[in-house]
């Protein structure tokens, strides 16, 4: 493993059990600029209430999109309008192509995250960030599917509220198959040009091509 | 600052210079704008996001102190009308010795640099 690989799983820390990686497949490409999870979590799955016009929708109404996975909060004004702004930022250097991606702004919080306090939130970024609310388990269930921490801790006499969430921000093919993973965007300096470039790539595949490598290193890791 | 939308707090950003040579402590801030402000800072841990209210933040003698993305915040917890981006609100930040300072701070929107 190289140094690269060993920093970036220093980024990664709590947020990803760490054998997630020790079981990433020797397989991986390393050209790309984010880190390649291909074949190593399961394909996209979910279904929570959409924002933005109340619907429930699931990983299918996704099929055909890149999807940017992200779970955070809108008491959040630091971090997650950082990384969102930087997601909006990606999408505008895709030009025209924003148009096959999503960002997927998943909320940690549901109690306070009403639905039209999170279409407002979201569509302050880009048209393409489109705000999830699930219920309790689905939101457990869809963070544990990748091994995204986060905590609620409503407040008591003497601390506040507490919010915790993952930086990290998970990539999916048009198929619905797991790819990247960006440790995070929340900074002034992140590599925008970098994540769009992986983007671009993930474009430019034949729709579904990822993915069915993805099942065939899924069905090998299955056997082995 | 950095305003999203009405119902949710805002983030203040700014950098405060001490060119004294007695470290100061800021310790609260406050602004017509935002109802109540709160001093807060972003924590990264192992890949893991929290904010936490802090009481006080040293600006040492001939030195800076930065509110910056990802570290310090100001939070304007409600921001009222006056709060939009292309606009400037005034902000006074207020020292454990009892001094204050106030300044103009422009307001930017979700994807303002």
């Amino acid at each position: 493993m190289s140094a690269g690989d060993l920093s970036r799983r220093g980024l990664l820390g709590a947020g990803l059990a760490a054998g997630v990686l020790a079981t990433r497949p020797a397989l991986a490409d390393h050209g790309w600029h984010d880190i390649d999870m291909q074949g190593v979590s399961p394909p996209l799955s979910f279904s929570m209430t959409r924002a933005g016009d109340g619907k429930t929708v699931t990983e299918t109404d996704y099929r055909g999109k890149l999807v940017l996975l992200y779970f955070g909060y809108t008491f959040c004004p630091d971090v997650c309008p950082m990384t969102l702004g930087n997601v909006a930022r990606i999408l505008q250097l895709l030009g025209k192509q924003a148009e096959q991606v999503r960002a997927l702004f998943v909320t940690v919080d549901p109690n306070r995250d009403t639905l039209p306090v999170l279409k407002q939130y979201a569509a302050a970024f880009a048209p393409e960030v489109v705000g999830l609310r699930g219920t309790p388990d689905a939101l457990t269930a869809l963070a544990r599917r990748y091994r995204v921490a986060f905590s609620v801790t409503p407040a008591t006499h003497t601390a506040p509220y507490e919010v915790t969430h993952s930086s990290a921000i998970w990539v999916f093919d048009r198929s619905g198959a797991v790819r990247l993973l960006v440790p995070s965007l929340a900074s002034a300096d992140a590599d925008l040009n970098g994540v769009a470039g992986d983007l671009r790539r993930l474009l430019a595949e034949a729709p579904g091509s990822g993915g069915a490598v993805s099942e065939v290193l899924g069905l090998l890791r299955r056997l082995i | 600052m950095r305003m999203l939308i009405a119902s949710r707090p805002a983030g203040g950003y700014f950098t405060l210079s001490n060119s004294g040579v007695q470290d100061r402590t800021l310790t609260g801030a406050s602004s017509p704008a935002c109802g109540s402000v709160m001093l807060h800072e972003s924590e990264h841990n192992g890949g893991t996001e929290r904010m936490v209210m802090v009481a006080k933040v040293k600006v040492p003698a001939h030195g800076a102190l930065q509110f910056a993305p990802g570290g310090y915040h100001l939070m304007c917890m409600h921001p009222g009308t006056a709060m939009r981006a292309g606009a400037e609100v005034p902000m006074t930040l207020r020292f454990a010795d009892g001094g204050s300072l106030s300044a103009p701070f422009a307001v930017k929107g979700a994807l303002d640099k």
